[in-house]
């Protein structure tokens, strides 16, 4: 990467140990990094894990790292997303198991409800998606990175990206189908 | 751009524009603003799905996890299993206070002297014991008159010594 890396003076900082960068960089990386884990996990606990094993390495790497050989944030992403996936691998039964317990169909009776129903019925059909379409619409809709950034993280061309997103966000709306036709309007349940 | 290509580009990445490729962003809000209602029909699809995914929020990091995460910065947390043991047990109200100029090296002190306290105790308990073992044959061999201090030798001992008076009795 040529381009100025803006967390390359915090990270500097960090590899000196200034408690002050140390809280700074967490402020500012662990609430994207949990979310990000949390998505593809559909487990907290297991996001906070990884979460955690995440800083471990920035910690040990901090004081290594070189400017303008890749972009830290880049970096954040790949670790998390490696350790995100051996997580999976192992955990995949239980964890979609899990996921698909949270979809409880009962009725909504105000919008509060509605929004805790709408947001677990998201969260199912997020964890029913392909692997690969799922970290597509993470990194592309969720973490904002740009079609390039999540590319290069993915290991695919854009075009490919593109396909990948296409096909997620067609299986979402499939799996969404029936909240469309109750909720989309504001509308709730008969 | 066509309104085919739009449609395309609004099934992958949504309708916000920010998240459309930047190469393409321009020509499809042109696009945009003739009101082509295939354009619009696209559009507010990609608008709906768009909505149904902000619905999915995540929790924010908890403050246990922040903490835990800072406490794992400190170097010595990272080689010392024994801090981790520690830290783990008692967090504090503010975990890097003074990390790592003087949380770190008061820990190490703190368990430096108590390893020393330990060891101490230990080398009492044998001094201890050493002496009690003793008394009883001091007691038995006890001389009639106790060697002064110019008469204390390497046989004057408790076990050497006695074994010379006994022999005088």
């Amino acid at each position: 990467m040529t381009h100025e890396d803006p967390d390359a003076d915090l990270l500097a900082r960090v590899g000196n140990q200034e408690p002050d960068a140390v809280r700074d960089l967490v402020a500012r990386k662990l609430p994207r990094l949990l979310s990000l884990a949390t998505r593809l996990l559909g487990d907290s606990r297991e996001a906070e894990d990884v979460a955690q094993e995440v800083f471990m390495r920035i910690w040990k790497q901090a004081s290594r790292w070189q400017r303008g050989q890749a972009r830290f944030d880049t970096w954040l992403h790949r670790v998390a997303l490696n350790l995100c996936y051996d997580r999976l691998r192992k955990h995949r039964e239980a964890t979609l198991d899990e996921v698909a317990e949270q979809t409880d169909p009962a009725p909504a009776l105000d919008d509060a409800l509605i929004d805790a129903a709408r947001d677990k019925r998201v969260a199912a059909a997020l964890a029913a998606l392909p692997a690969r379409q799922r970290e597509a619409l993470v990194l592309q809709y969720y973490q904002e990175l740009s079609n390039a950034q999540t590319a290069e993280l993915m290991g695919v061309t854009i075009e490919a990206l593109e396909s990948l997103l296409t096909r997620a966000r067609r299986n979402l709306r499939q799996l969404l189908a029936d909240e469309r036709g109750n909720y989309a309007d504001g509308g709730t349940r008969p | 751009m066509t309104p085919e290509r739009f449609r395309s580009l609004t099934e992958a990445y949504g309708a916000a524009p920010e998240h459309w490729p930047q190469a393409e962003r321009a020509a499809a809000q042109a696009l945009l603003e003739r009101q082509d209602p295939e354009v619009l029909a696209a559009l507010a699809s990609a608008r709906q799905l768009d909505q149904f995914l902000a619905a999915h929020q995540v929790a924010q990091p908890t403050p246990a996890l922040v903490s835990r995460i800072i406490v794992s910065a400190s170097p010595a947390s990272r080689w010392n299993w024994l801090r981790c043991w520690t830290l783990t047990r008692r967090p504090a109200a503010n975990p890097l206070r003074g990390w790592p100029g003087q949380t770190a090296p008061s820990f190490r002190i703190k368990t430096f002297a108590a390893a020393l306290g330990l060891l101490g105790v230990c080398l009492a308990g044998i001094v201890t014991g050493a002496c009690l073992m003793s008394l009883p044959t001091a007691a038995v061999s006890l001389p009639a008159r106790a060697p002064s201090l110019t008469e204390l030798s390497y046989s004057s001992t408790a076990f050497g010594g006695s074994t010379q008076d006994w022999g005088n009795e």
